[in-house]
């Protein structure tokens, strides 16, 4: 993404620059050479005012391509890129007003409310940069929002480990991490051991040797018989 | 959102196209020449002199073969001679003219020379000048969003009325009864062509007392030369040492030439 925005900065200072500063200029140097009886407020010194706002025009439009849709600093260089254009048209046409000049002969057109409409209809792209400020807002609102998530989990106390014991626990995080066949134990001779003898089953009571009446571990005497038990007694 | 920004997007492009193309319909006809002001020429200009006015004549005419029509159209001239004075200046209002028409016109205006002349204002009578025509033209084109206008200076030549003129006496050798011959010429300018002719009065007098005259008539416009003959009255003798006087008139339309000279016999 922020490569793609470089490029589309570099390519629209190039295309500005060849739109607003190198084509008006050679209009201006070519009006300026067949009509020289051709007088505009600005004319005598057009070529620099092109080349002033043409360079901000070129300055505003780049570095609002260079910002992301959405953020405030491509608004700003968007209007102001905007602003510009219309300062610059203004520049260049001579508010609206030219003369022509060449004896007997003297000509006035004043065209400067045309001009003032076109300067209005210029300004419309004022609308879509607002446009897209509104749209794109909310995605970098967002992205804001997931950054500073990220950034406060990254940014948060580790966890201490427990207890010694865990700290010594082994740690697979040193070892390499390269893959390696495991040779089977059955390969090196190994035989697993036989299955322990299944237990017998715990008897919570014990039966009177004399009467074989059942009674708790604990007692010492048979309760129907009185005939002593053997310990232990639990 | 995307299908909202491209509805604007697309908005805003008519908008412009429409633009662009209301300032190229606005601007192209005058660069192009569907637009035209032929405003009169030095050679185009007619004169005429009539009972002391002189009318002048000074045609042009409006194209407008643009895309708009032309509102408000005003037309306003002044002529002054050399010196600035203003012979002649007015405005008219020729208000709407349709596109795709044109507007044949002539700017028509008669200044009073003799008037110049009683108020002391003679040069031009007697002298060579330049008019200068200053017209001006305004007007708005598309639906008075544009106005434009133009100014228009140019000088005609003026020729003098009365160029020049002499009466010219012979030799003093007056004997009664025989006549005197006297010779004149007068240059006038062409515009008085056809009007009725100059008369030449010559007088002779001693001490007031009117002893001879004679009277001619002379033809307006180009060079004329004549011999006006002076008759004497009878019994009259010119006598040494004595003192005459020669005066003459020469009424040019309303503008009367007078001199007089006054010659004394040698001798006595």
């Amino acid at each position: 993404m922020t490569r793609n925005r470089i490029s589309d900065a570099t390519w629209t200072a190039f295309t500005e620059s060849i739109r607003f500063v190198v084509l008006p200029i050679m209009l201006v140097n070519l009006v300026m050479t067949n009509y020289p009886s051709l007088k505009t407020a600005f004319m005598p010194n057009l070529a620099t005012y092109v080349l002033i706002i043409g360079g901000l025009i070129v300055g505003a439009s780049t570095l609002e391509c260079a910002n992301r849709p959405g953020t405030y600093k491509r608004l700003l260089f968007g209007l102001s890129a905007v602003a510009f254009v219309c300062f610059w048209t203004f520049v260049l046409f001579g508010g609206g007003v030219a003369e022509f000049s060449y004896p007997p002969y003297y000509v006035r057109f004043d065209m400067s409310k045309i001009l003032y409409i076109v300067l209005i209809g210029i300004a419309l792209k004022a609308l879509l940069v607002v446009q897209t400020f509104t749209s794109n807002k909310h995605l970098v609102v967002e992205e804001q929002v997931r950054r500073k998530a990220e950034k406060a989990v990254l940014s948060a106390p580790r966890p201490r480990p427990a207890s010694r014991a865990v700290s010594r626990a082994p740690s697979f995080a040193s070892l390499s991490k390269a893959a390696f066949r495991v040779t089977a134990d059955d390969e090196v001779g190994y035989e697993p051991p036989p299955p322990p003898p299944p237990k017998a089953p715990v008897q919570d009571y014990k039966e009177c040797p004399v009467c074989g009446v059942k009674a708790s571990l604990w007692e010492t005497t048979c309760k129907h018989c009185g005939a002593w038990f053997s310990g232990p007694f639990k | 959102m995307a299908a909202r920004t491209r509805v604007l997007q697309l908005a805003i492009v008519l908008v412009n196209l429409s633009l662009i193309a209301l300032a190229f319909t606005s601007i192209w006809p005058f660069p192009h020449g569907d637009f035209k002001v032929h405003l009169p020429q030095a050679k185009d200009v007619t004169w005429s002199y009539e009972n002391g006015l002189v009318h002048v004549s000074a045609p042009y005419s409006i194209d407008n073969g643009g895309f708009y029509d032309v509102d408000n159209l005003v037309i306003s001239y002044s002529v002054t001679n050399n010196t600035r004075y203003q012979l002649a200046g007015d405005t008219f209002d020729l208000g709407k003219i349709p596109k795709g028409s044109i507007v044949p016109g002539s700017l028509d205006f008669t200044f009073d020379l003799l008037g110049f002349y009683r108020n002391g204002t003679q040069w031009m009578i007697f002298n060579d000048d330049i008019l200068n025509f200053d017209i001006h033209v305004s007007c708005y084109y598309t639906m008075k969003l544009v106005k434009f206008d133009a100014s228009y200076s140019t000088g005609v030549t003026w020729d003098a009325l009365i160029r020049s003129w002499a009466v010219i006496p012979r030799p003093f050798n007056i004997t009664s009864p025989s006549p005197y011959l006297i010779d004149y010429w007068l240059n006038t300018s062409d515009l008085l062509n056809g009007l009725p002719p100059a008369h030449l009065n010559v007088s002779f007098s001693r001490n007031g007392t009117l002893l001879g005259w004679g009277v001619s008539d002379i033809q307006l416009g180009g060079n004329q030369k004549g011999i006006v003959n002076m008759n004497i009255l009878p019994g009259v003798s010119v006598l040494p040492g004595d003192t005459y006087t020669f005066a003459y008139e020469i009424k040019v339309m309303e503008y009367p030439l007078t001199d007089s000279w006054n010659y004394t016999v040698p001798g006595g």
